[in-house]
């Protein structure tokens, strides 16, 4: 196992890249506590980037793709695994070389390697997000998704930001020279493997032959429904979650085969109609509370003469 | 005195695909607005990486070229008071030029006196006028998409440098919220930079000494060389593929080749599942040996100085292997049962919305394939009509359906799949041969059994969109249903089959669940829509529009019978005979508008002319039938121009409209008699003659 101890363990390309970015002046945070499908779900991410103020933050995000389980026998491909995100916004002019300088920071040393941005454009039918970007390869291998946000929740973005998302697995198997995921070692002693093969075999059993589809149906009706009625109220963080909730429902049933590719665009128009709604009530809601996070001069220009705008109950 | 320009947008990477078209947008709008602007330059070259848009123009002039021009002002009695001094008029006139009023003289412009002017423009020094004109150019590259990134621009992907210099001074001009300065960026890990210039004449050799190679074509031939190299040192040659080669030209400012090297057990695999793995995702090379066969190597094209490859070389062989551990997953799972046994899960595959899923598409395949089979006499109708069991079944197994990059292997993955399921070899060729054409110039099936199948697939597409009401309308075609009928016309030309298109219609639509009222509607509808597209076909292949027309007008059904009539039409367009008969066909068909006829009584006929017209419509009649039965359509059309003297003589000496209702009914049989023959050829009175109005 000489090999691997020239590679960090996992735990500490975490630990790099929090401080790193928390070096850079970003807001470290925890990964969100309900199922998400990408590190963009979590809030920090897919609310604080709409609007006009600024924002820099950084976070593990564990994301479960049910479709994606592999029984634990594929050394790469599971139902969950683990992103390191980071957004910036708005994007800046050196964000490309402030990316490839984290990468320096886990010991990626760019001349012994063939590092290239090749074009990859995002998007995100359930969250109505899209953008342009690059996936990362670093000799032949994706490491990276790059994407400059053009829109989210269906709204055009006025204030780009730059969405990085590391595949964390990728990028350890490449430091530690192995094959699978499994053989990573996550803290000495202790691999990726010992902590997650039998999750993954269990949540594949799960997520392929065992989820009741009846019963998640309901669900998604119900989590819908709870959904629009937090929402219509002008509750938003909890109606988030449960957005969140319908969409991971979905996820489930499309991996359980109980969704027909007739029905599949049907599904995802109605969570990206809640995202929708989402994004609206959190724009309205952040100009409400006068934008806490932009300069005076900014929030003076937008709120006009520094006025709190409260606006109707319509939406 | 003149100087080399030299304009450079620096950019993050942009798309490969976009790269060559944008700075040929580029070097053809400079050139534009350098005329424009009438600045005088010599030669115009162009640079481009996916880092940078670059143009030197050499020997711009240093000043615009003047204009002169004359200038005509008020009439002279209204410009000057009798004594000679200038009124409000002449003033005026002479400050809206820019003159003094001395300088305005006056001529007689043959209406009358007028006050006169010439004036000259003197042009503006490059320096002033250029940042505008590059700013210009530079708006109109347009891109496939284009992003915003804070500075309320737009391009394909941020713009993060600017250079704009004459000789060795900087253009004070911005674009895209960018300055531009003079100094370049270089490759981005090996020697970012920035690296001044002292301009144009500096500008490649900067690039180089930090591992930019900025010229495309020097990119191209270095890449190509290196790999054939690569190749052969591994014992194999090089697999080309051009459009991979433009791919990786863009996709590197500093190419390195180098080979890397697979497991040969992977070599079991079909070879295009090995090549899509190699190429689709990772941009990689195939090699093979002398004999055609796949070699266990890649080339790749790494964006670095040779030296460092070793390590890059592990990366890459690991990534490839574990893309080809998913292939070989995929090939085991699939084939542990044969393909017919996947047939059965299209039933769960919507086809599309509301025309029900591809279990019944394959139905319906496979009633067409045997009408069409039959009604061509194949001798391979019933590997046909097995092979249309089998066309979709790809579309359910692990490789085509959960594959990513595989699933463009549809078709060919049937293919291999019935292979290793045992099917005869014809069955499986016609599998992947029912998707072509798949693309404009693509191959077309090389089986009866694959003709009969593409020709099956494509009608069935159609004839189900038109009658659910999904048709093409503008630049609206989700299905694509144009180029399915452009396949399905080139499929039917090039096999010479007889099938008229009428009947190919009904046998699909029977497969739907048409409506009674609505089925020759929908049949019309898709023959009207097919037609627009072999008249398209035809025009591309070089005919002109109006023969085109003039036979499609008369045989819209019979698309072989067609283009042969259009052959024939078009290698007699110059005779002697031809303009005539056109204008002698033409007084036929609008004589006889809207008026019935009955079949011609000879012994009626009582003028010379009458009978001696009748006499050649029987002649060319007959003379028409044996040439078009032994296909000599050049002799069916020179029959036919035969006419055009007995016609100009019949209405040279013939008033067909007489008072007499006998006679005229006469005549106009014969007329109607003559219009018949021309329409089993063309309806000649389309033909658009020399200096005619086009009329589309």
């Amino acid at each position: 196992m000489t090999e691997k101890a020239e590679g960090l363990l996992f735990q500490d390309i975490m630990l790099r890249l929090q401080d790193y970015w928390a070096e850079y002046g970003c807001v470290i945070l925890q990964p969100y506590n309900s199922e998400v499908g990408a590190g963009t779900f979590n809030p920090a991410t897919f609310l604080r980037c709409l609007g006009p103020e600024p924002w820099k933050v950084a976070y593990v995000e564990p994301s479960r793709r049910p479709k994606d389980g592999r029984y634990g026998e594929n050394p790469i491909r599971m139902q969950q695994f683990l992103q390191y995100q980071v957004l910036l916004k708005p994007a800046p002019d050196d964000v490309l070389d402030l990316y490839f300088r984290s990468l320096e920071a886990i010991g990626i040393e760019r001349k012994k390697h063939d590092l290239r941005l090749v074009e990859d454009d995002w998007e995100s039918p359930t969250l109505g997000a899209a953008g342009l970007g690059w996936e990362v390869w670093i000799d032949g291998m994706e490491i990276t998704q790059f994407t400059y946000f053009q829109q989210a929740g269906g709204m055009e973005l006025d204030v780009v930001s730059a969405e990085i998302t590391y595949g964390l697995g990728r990028i350890a198997t490449f430091l530690q020279g192995v094959d699978s995921f499994f053989e990573l070692e996550w803290a000495p002693g202790v691999s990726f493997g010992e902590l997650n093969r039998r999750h993954e075999i269990e949540f594949s059993k799960f997520n392929f032959e065992e989820a009741d589809v009846p019963f998640h149906r309901e669900l998604f009706e119900r989590f819908e429904s709870e959904a629009h009625r937090l929402l219509d109220k002008g509750i938003l963080t909890p109606g988030y979650d449960y957005v969140l909730k319908c969409s991971h429902a979905f996820n489930v049933l499309d991996a359980r085969g109980a969704i027909s590719v007739s029905e599949r665009t049907g599904y995802i128009a109605r969570v990206r109609k809640l995202a929708r709604k989402t994004a609206i009530l959190y724009v309205k809601q952040r100009k409400e509370l006068g934008y806490p996070l932009l300069s005076g001069d900014e929030r003076a220009r937008l709120l006009g003469d520094g006025e709190r705008v409260v606006e109707g109950g319509d939406s | 005195m003149a100087r080399d320009l030299l304009f450079e947008i620096g950019v993050e990477e942009i798309p490969a695909s976009y790269i060559q078209p944008a700075i040929d947008q580029l070097a053809a709008a400079v050139e534009r607005e350098l005329r424009a602007g009438r600045l005088g330059f010599g030669e115009l070259r162009t640079f481009a990486t996916p880092r940078r848009l670059a143009i030197i123009v050499s020997q711009v002039a240093d000043e615009q070229e003047d204009v002169e021009r004359d200038v005509v002002g008020p009439p002279a009695r209204v410009a000057f008071a009798e004594d000679g001094t200038p009124t409000k008029a002449a003033t005026g006139f002479a400050e809206s030029q820019g003159v003094n009023v001395a300088d305005l003289d006056v001529r007689d412009t043959g209406k009358g006196d007028y006050v006169h002017v010439h004036v000259v423009d003197h042009g503006s020094p490059s320096f002033e006028v250029l940042p505008e004109l590059l700013r210009a150019a530079a708006d109109s590259v347009s891109f496939p998409k284009t992003m915003r990134w804070g500075t309320g621009n737009r391009f394909a992907r941020p713009v993060r440098w600017l250079v704009a210099m004459l000789d060795g001074v900087t253009l004070d001009m911005e674009y895209a919220g960018i300055h531009a300065q003079p100094e370049t960026w270089g490759h981005r890990h090996w020697s970012p930079g920035p690296h001044p210039l002292a301009g144009a004449g500096d500008y490649l050799d900067v690039l180089e000494k930090n591992y930019v190679i900025a010229d495309v074509e020097m990119r191209r031939s270095l890449i190509i060389g290196a790999a054939e190299k690569a190749a052969e040192e591994c014992g194999g040659l090089l697999v080309r593929n051009d459009a991979l080669l433009d791919e990786v030209t863009f996709l590197v400012e500093y190419p390195s080749v180098f080979a890397g090297r697979f497991d040969e057990g992977f070599l079991d695999l079909p070879r295009e599942v090995i090549v899509v793995a190699m190429k689709s995702h990772q941009r990689y090379f195939a090699v093979e040996a002398e004999d055609g066969s796949l070699r266990p190597f890649f080339l790749c094209v790494a964006n670095v100085p040779r030296g460092q490859l070793d390590g890059i070389r592990a990366g890459n062989e690991r990534v490839l292997v574990s893309r080809l551990d998913d292939a070989a997953f995929y090939w085991k799972e699939d084939t542990r049962g044969s393909l017919e046994s996947k047939v059965e899960a299209l039933r769960n595959v919507t086809w599309l919305e509301g025309l029900g899923s591809l279990y019944e598409k394959t139905d319906r395949l496979e009633r067409l394939a045997r009408a069409i089979g039959e009604r061509l006499d194949s001798k391979e109708t019933d590997l046909a009509v097995r092979a249309a069991r089998l066309a979709k079944a790809d579309l359910v197994t692990e490789m085509v359906r959960d594959g990513k990059e595989f699933t463009e292997l549809q078709g060919i993955m049937g293919r291999e799949y019935a292979l290793a399921s045992d099917e005869p070899v014809g069955v499986a060729t016609a599998i992947y041969e029912h998707y072509l054409p798949r693309f404009a110039g693509d191959l077309l099936p090389s089986t009866e059994a694959g003709t009969i199948l593409s020709i099956a697939d494509r009608l069935d597409s159609i004839v189900g969109c038109f009658s659910a009401g999904f048709i093409p309308s503008g630049s609206q075609d989700p299905y694509a249903l144009r180029r399915q009928a452009i396949g399905l016309v080139r499929v039917i030309l090039e096999g010479g089959l007889d099938l008229p298109l009428g009947d190919l219609v009904r046998a699909a639509e029977e497969g739907f669940d048409v409506a009674a009222g609505d089925t020759e509607p929908v049949c019309d509808a898709v023959i009207a829509f097919i037609r627009q597209r072999a008249r398209a076909v035809f025009i591309e292949e070089g005919f002109a529009y109006d023969l085109v027309d003039a036979v499609l007008e008369t045989r819209a059904e019979d698309l072989v019978g067609a283009r042969k009539r259009i052959v024939a039409l078009s290698h007699f367009r110059e005779a002697d005979d031809f303009k005539g008969l056109v204008i002698g066909s033409r007084r036929v068909v609008n004589i006889l508008k809207g008026r019935p006829t009955d079949k011609v009584d000879p012994s009626e006929l009582v003028e010379a002319a009458s009978q001696a017209l009748e006499g050649a419509r029987a002649r060319v009649e007959a003379g028409v039938a044996s040439a078009v039965s032994t296909d000599d359509l050049n002799g069916a059309v020179r029959e036919l121009l035969s006419l055009r003297r007995p016609i100009d003589d019949f209405f040279d000496s013939v008033m067909v409209m007489t008072e007499d209702d006998k006679l005229r009914g006469v005549r106009l049989a014969l007329l109607g008699g003559v219009r018949d023959l021309f329409t089993g050829i063309a309806d000649f009175s389309k033909v658009v003659l020399e200096g005619e109005q086009i009329k589309e």
